[in-house]
């Protein structure tokens, strides 16, 4: 494999590593946040 | 160094540009790529040993290297002959490295202590005091980090990433966050103030900004860096220290005239002129002149050796005493100095098993920590925190996870317990060797050499009936004095230390086999075996026959001695044991080991020596060619065995044991066959070698564990957000500088040989000295 296609490959790696993150935190925050973000309807 | 094999050559290459034990795995992996190659990387030698197959050039080694990036040389050849211009070169460009990357942790902590005071104080940030943090970071991040990015740079272009690429992509993540910060968004207002926190603010936005994190990171990275290099200095010093051991020019003898020549035109025949308080400048044999020599910087032993014609010198030790002519036998590499030196560095090139894992770990490592920052980056943004937040996680990721603390924990730790071990005489082979010390349960004793002296002396005298045991001695001593025997020589020492001059033998005959016979002071004297005075018409005794078997049962050598046709008496030689075998065998059994003593006399005469000095295990009766067996016994029963002996016939079985001492002044075989080379003859540094091993090898352990563990602890912390940056990068310097302070403690090992007894030692200079003027 030469230096390019690893490095490109690397890099489409980091995207779904960072697309992963991104839809993990937003199944699972904020926690420790108190202030819920606007979205976020109370009920009693 | 290339030494020539039969199908392939082995070659030490000189790499530079390495900052990190990746790029060490790095090196690595490219040679072992090439067919037949075997590579093996020091990071903290900065050296590599390569073994390749006929068909390869070192050109294309050294090319290779250079593909991935490194620079890469030969070495010149580290011989005490080398030219001083030539080591100063070496010490000198060591030094300008250390001094120049001492200059860019200066400047670049004169310029961020100011930029992280008014980080981290609020009261301190006057108008636009963030574009005067500015102006100080920016040379911080560009020039006192360029040695991190441009290594950063060279692994990206070959597609690899190391330390460098976490701490470069680090330091430019926090630097243009806040430029980002300060250009585009609200950072850069007049009246900005910003307060410091241990942990990252998640209330923070664009106007946060983080050059103080930048140039903190860099410049306690940089301050690492500085004392490893030190540190790494300053372990090899001891190796320095022994290769700066020899003389440097030498005065030889040409046409009767002495003529001053330099070290290396000295050649092997050549007779040279050692004066007294000169050091000898290489190994050779005694011609003229009797003189002490101090051998104390090569063995550590302190009392002077008495040599005189037809002695053994060795090269670098110091003459202390009269002008000796010495004729040389061993020049260049051959010499016994420069053996010592290759065995150190061969032992401090190799690597043990558990440091090729931290390098296989440390070379995947950086993928996966630039994948978790950026996952950390996704999941911070995913779970609704302000952007700033979510980079400083990330940041904090990258910063804490560099493993440089675990790429140094075996090289610096081997390094200094290597060095110190050259030290105390104690030259440790390879790596693997300390891995055995820690696993050995049984330690077997050659018994000639190793725990006796293996030099005959006089035990005992018995006179016959109508005869004084001064007269036997005296005209036996006289008698043997002419003879070349080992014995006769241990009798004719005995009686000149007792009476001082001795009468002059005319008519002395060497009876082969038998004994010798002469005339002395008047008086036909004999003294051999039995049979030499049966032949002379003498018949021996019921008394002095006694004597002569009880001591015959013992191992010990009996000589009847007769004069004018009648029995005188017998005279008793043996090898003495040495003055602290005892104290040395009560070391060993304190390490944990089952001791066992190995000879081949009867069990009598076995049972006698291991009575005295404390050992009640002994395989008595075994032929040279059997002691290997006796070992490959031992190891079927299960026992890790370890072997001390003296040399050439224990060869093999030094090379079966799991580890192989070699004691004495360690012949070319023994050194080769054994693992752990002693250089002195007391039995203790045995002790002390095991002692020394042992402790190398926890303090990697120790190392290790303490790399990997802060690693593994942080790497959630920083992930989760609870850790700041600037916390993080200081941590990470700090793991680095206790794995190399925690192997410099090393430096501090004793050995138990120090305290040898002054009158032992005395003795046995004596021994020596008489035995080498007879």
């Amino acid at each position: 494999m030469t230096v390019p296609v690893k490095l490109a490959g690397f890099v489409v790696l980091l995207a779904c590593v960072f697309a992963l993150g991104a839809g993990l935190g937003a199944l699972v925050g904020p926690f420790g946040n108190p202030d819920p973000p606007a979205h976020v309807v109370h009920t009693p | 160094m290339t030494t020539a094999d039969a199908v392939e050559e082995q070659l030490q290459v000189d790499i530079g540009g390495m900052t990190c034990s990746s790029c060490a795995a790095r090196i690595e992996k490219r040679l072992n790529r090439i067919e037949g190659v075997t590579a093996a990387v020091n990071y903290a030698t900065e050296q590599a040993r390569v073994t390749y197959p006929p068909g390869v050039t070192a050109d294309e080694l050294i090319a290779q290297i250079e593909a991935a990036g490194y620079t890469a040389s030969l070495p010149r050849s580290k011989s005490p002959s080398d030219s001083p211009s030539e080591d100063d070169a070496d010490t000198r460009s060591d030094m300008r490295s250390v001094r120049a990357l001492r200059d860019r942790l200066l400047v670049s902590t004169l310029l961020t202590v100011p930029v992280i005071v008014l980080a981290m104080v609020s009261a301190l940030q006057f108008r636009n005091w963030q574009w005067l943090s500015l102006m100080l970071a920016a040379p911080v991040v560009v020039w006192g980090a360029l040695p991190f990015h441009r290594a950063a740079w060279t692994n990206l272009r070959h597609g690899a990433a190391t330390m460098d690429t976490l701490i470069s992509v680090g330091v430019i993540a926090a630097f243009a966050w806040s430029l980002y910060a300060l250009f585009v968004g609200d950072a850069g207002l007049p009246n900005m103030t910003m307060s410091f926190n241990l942990t990252p603010d998640r209330g923070g936005g664009q106007h946060d900004i983080y050059l103080e994190v930048a140039s903190a990171v860099t410049v306690f990275i940089l301050a690492g860096r500085y004392f490893e290099a030190r540190a790494k200095r300053r372990s090899g010093a001891a190796l320095r220290a022994l290769l700066e051991l020899g003389a440097k020019d030498v005065g030889v003898l040409r046409d009767g005239q002495e003529v001053r020549i330099p070290i290396e035109s000295l050649s092997v025949g050549d007779h040279f002129i050692v004066r007294p308080g000169e050091k000898i400048a290489t190994d050779g044999v005694v011609d003229d002149g009797t003189s002490a020599i101090d051998a104390s910087l090569l063995t550590g032993e302190s009392v002077p050796v008495e040599v005189g014609p037809g002695d053994s010198v060795v090269g670098a030790t110091v003459n202390a005493g009269g002008r000796l002519v010495v004729r040389a036998t061993r020049v260049g590499a051959e010499t016994q100095l420069s053996q010592m030196a290759r065995l150190v560095t061969e032992a401090q090139m190799g690597k043990a098993p558990i440091q090729r894992l931290a390098d296989r770990v440390s070379a995947i490592f950086v993928p996966i920590v630039i994948a978790l920052a950026v996952g950390t980056l996704g999941f911070w943004i995913g779970a609704g925190e302000p952007t700033s937040f979510a980079f400083t996680a990330a940041v904090a990721v990258l910063i804490i996870a560099c493993p440089c603390a675990l790429g140094l924990a075996t090289p610096t730790a081997l390094l200094v317990g290597t060095g110190r071990g050259a030290q105390l005489g104690i030259l440790i082979k390879g790596p693997e060797v300390l891995e055995s010390t820690q696993r050995v349960d049984t330690i077997v004793l050659d018994k000639t050499g190793t725990v006796t002296t293996g030099r005959m002396t006089l035990v005992a005298v018995h006179p016959a009936a109508d005869t004084t045991a001064d007269d036997v001695l005296r005209l036996a001593g006289a008698l043997e004095d002419a003879s070349e025997h080992p014995i006769g020589q241990a009798i004719a020492r005995a009686a000149a230390e007792r009476f001082g001059t001795l009468p002059v033998v005319t008519a002395f005959e060497n009876r082969r086999g038998l004994g010798v016979q002469g005339i002395v002071d008047g008086h036909a004297v004999v003294a051999g075996q039995d049979r030499l005075l049966v032949d002379a018409g003498i018949s021996v005794p019921r008394e002095l026959g006694d004597a002569h078997s009880a001591a015959e049962d013992l191992g010990k050598t009996a000589i009847l001695v007769g004069w004018d046709g009648l029995p005188r008496g017998v005279v008793v030689v043996a090898d003495t044991v040495k003055p602290t075998a005892r104290d040395a065998i009560a070391e060993l059994r304190a390490l944990g080991l089952h001791v066992m003593l190995l000879t081949g006399d009867n069990e009598r005469a076995a049972n006698n020596v291991a009575g005295e000095i404390g050992i009640d295990d002994v395989i008595a009766r075994v032929l040279p060619e059997d002691k290997l067996a006796v070992i490959r016994r031992l190891q079927d029963e299960g026992h890790v065995v370890a072997m001390v002996g003296d040399g050439v016939n224990d060869a093999a079985a030094l090379a079966q044991a799991d580890l192989g001492l070699a004691m004495g002044t360690g012949t070319d075989v023994a050194i080769e066959a054994s693992d752990l080379t002693l250089v002195r003859e007391d039995l203790r540094s045995a002790a002390d070698a095991i002692r020394l091993s042992r402790r190398t090898l926890q303090t990697i352990k120790g190392n290790l564990f303490w790399a990997f563990a802060y690693n593994v602890a942080a790497l959630p912390l920083a992930a989760a957000g609870y850790l700041n940056p600037l916390i993080a990068g200081a941590a990470m310097a700090f793991s680095s500088v206790f794995v190399v302070s925690n192997s410099l403690r090393l430096r501090r090992f004793r050995a138990s040989t120090g305290a040898i007894e002054a009158g032992a030692r005395t003795r046995n200079g004596i021994a020596s000295r008489r035995q080498a003027q007879v």
